[in-house]
């Protein structure tokens, strides 16, 4: 029912999915514009720098994540609810992942071919975006419930997630570039996965208590 | 001392620009925390001061009429 | 039972206060004489390496900062999860004195870092595990200190920089094997300080001397701070007033 809820929001507003999306193809295409002169097949580059523009997008989308419910009060009276607030906050962060990696694991593709990645590494492409995605929306997460009562945090929020998300980025970045150098993973979706599943761990608690917090203020 | 002179000290076979300045920062930053310690202490103190004698004022003029 | 009552006192902010005080003057003393030495003994009576001459001579000072700036960072995690789970409101006090040693700390460590690997390898920066965990270690620093900045209650402010520094001390050791991981898979030529053949004695005493001296200026600047922070934070109370008041003897209870 609450995802249900959610994904009404975002049907009304579906802004806050295409933006972010726009923003990563804006910028996939800045850099394939700047990159593919100089550097010809952008092959090895394209690892890291998938990796980073999607962590980049998400930063855009996380800002809001629960600021329209902290702004009309609704917050505080869903923590209070009959709903274990636990669940809450996973369907928040699934809905969020559905809103923007997921959207980007579809939109995959056609990044690889703007950065000159070979056709037959798409579908490890976007095993490894399907892994690594969700460990943004947790992590970021964090740092929403955090600074969401703190008025235009956005900065604030990037500063303090962004260090917490390099693993995420080195073993996604790693995985790829692996994978255009030798046809292999090389280890690398297993430490990914692993970073995911230990946000999944980590993450929803901390969430829980950084709303309650920012209830408070 | 391992090296024969000041000067070869000071030298450090070359190095000497690198491994004083490396010196002179981590040395700075000690010596930075252990001032603001001291100047945080001694800021509380004046401020003890400033309030304890204020009070005494207050205490002394009480008796007399407004 | 009195484990339980031992660890209470520790809630008692002036306890700690009075406490504290012997503690921080010996390890002031230590420092003060372990340092003095160390440096001494590095700068000048330590034999220079075979291989990189004088320069090594910077790791007197590189690698007790890089240690402590990790071990304060720890040091706020582990203050940070006791204060949450216990409500201890020491733990933030604990927080707020680790963070400007640490930051600059952390600083010094990439500094010093930097200026041994140009005479010695070539190059100012290299991206290795060490030195990219290093640098978000200082980035983490500087978003535990911004987000302090941004919030002004007490408790919440207490409360969000415990999670903070919670998440953040899982991250350290994560980021530096994924960046080490990353470099398996290129085999790039990096140096590695700890495969270098066993130190002879004379090097790596006074590099234990000067660690013993870092850490031991950590403690009482840590210390130092949280004895001051107290006195601010309770200075309503009653014992703190009574301090505040006595005149010339309130300089002797620092």
């Amino acid at each position: 029912m609450l995802v249900r809820r959610e994904f009404i929001g975002i049907s009304r507003n579906p802004s806050l999915v295409i933006n972010p999306l726009m923003f990563l193809l804006i910028a996939v295409t800045i850099f394939a514009i700047t990159l593919k002169p100089i550097l010809g097949d952008m092959g090895r580059a394209a690892g890291g720098l998938i990796w980073v523009l999607v962590l980049l997008s998400s930063l855009t989308s996380l800002d809001s994540l629960f600021r329209k419910d902290y702004d009309n009060g609704t917050l505080e009276q869903l923590l209070l609810g009959e709903v274990n607030p636990f669940f809450l906050v996973l369907m928040k962060c699934f809905t969020h992942w559905c809103s923007s990696g997921l959207v980007m694991v579809i939109v995959a593709p056609v990044i690889a071919m703007s950065l000159g990645l070979s056709q037959d590494l798409y579908g490890s492409l976007v095993l490894c975006l399907l892994v690594g995605t969700p460990a943004i929306s947790l992590i970021g997460l964090v740092g929403a419930a955090l600074t969401v009562a703190l008025g235009r945090g956005g900065a604030l929020l990037s500063l303090l997630i962004l260090p917490i998300m390099f693993p995420v980025v080195i073993f996604g970045g790693g995985s790829i570039d692996s994978l255009v150098m030798s046809g292999e993973f090389g280890g690398g979706l297993i430490w990914l996965f692993a970073t995911s599943m230990f946000a999944l761990g980590v993450a929803p608690i901390a969430t829980l208590f950084a709303l309650r917090l920012s209830i408070e203020i | 001392m391992y090296f024969e002179s000041f000067e070869a000290l000071l030298a450090m076979g070359g190095h000497g620009r690198y491994v004083w300045s490396a010196y002179g920062i981590a040395i700075a930053v000690l010596l930075w925390n252990q001032l603001v310690v001291m100047v945080s202490k001694k800021a509380l103190l004046d401020q003890w001061k400033i309030t304890s004698e204020r009070q005494q004022i207050i205490e002394e003029n009480k008796d007399q009429a407004p | 039972m009195r484990a339980k009552t031992w660890f209470h006192q520790w809630g008692s902010p002036r306890w700690f206060f009075e406490k504290a005080k012997p503690v921080s003057t010996v390890l002031g003393v230590l420092s003060l004489v372990f340092l003095s030495l160390g440096i001494i003994w590095g700068l000048a009576f330590a034999p220079e390496d075979y291989q990189q001459g004088n320069s090594f001579r910077i790791m007197y000072v590189h690698v007790p900062s890089a240690l402590l700036c990790q071990s304060l960072y720890l040091f706020m995690g582990i203050a940070g999860f006791i204060g949450l789970v216990w409500r201890m409101k020491l733990t933030d006090v604990a927080i707020s004195a680790a963070i400007p040693l640490g930051m600059m700390l952390t600083a010094v460590a990439l500094i010093t870092g930097s200026l041994w690997g140009r005479p010695t390898w070539g190059t100012w920066w290299e991206w290795d595990g060490r030195t990219v965990s290093t640098l978000v270690l200082f980035f983490l620093y500087f978003g535990i200190y911004a987000l302090r900045q941004a919030i002004k209650d007490s408790s919440t402010k207490a409360n969000a920089t415990a999670i903070i520094a919670m998440v953040g001390t899982l991250n350290i050791p994560i980021i530096k094997y994924s960046v080490d991981w990353w470099h398996t898979l290129h085999q790039p030529a990096t140096f590695t300080i700890t495969e270098k053949p066993a130190m002879p004695s004379e090097m790596w005493l006074p590099l234990l001397v000067m660690v013993i001296g870092f850490y031991c200026f950590a403690g009482h600047n840590v210390i130092s701070r949280m004895r001051i922070e107290i006195l601010r934070r309770e200075s309503r109370s009653a014992w703190v007033k009574s301090i505040a008041t006595s005149g010339e003897k309130a300089r002797y209870v620092f």
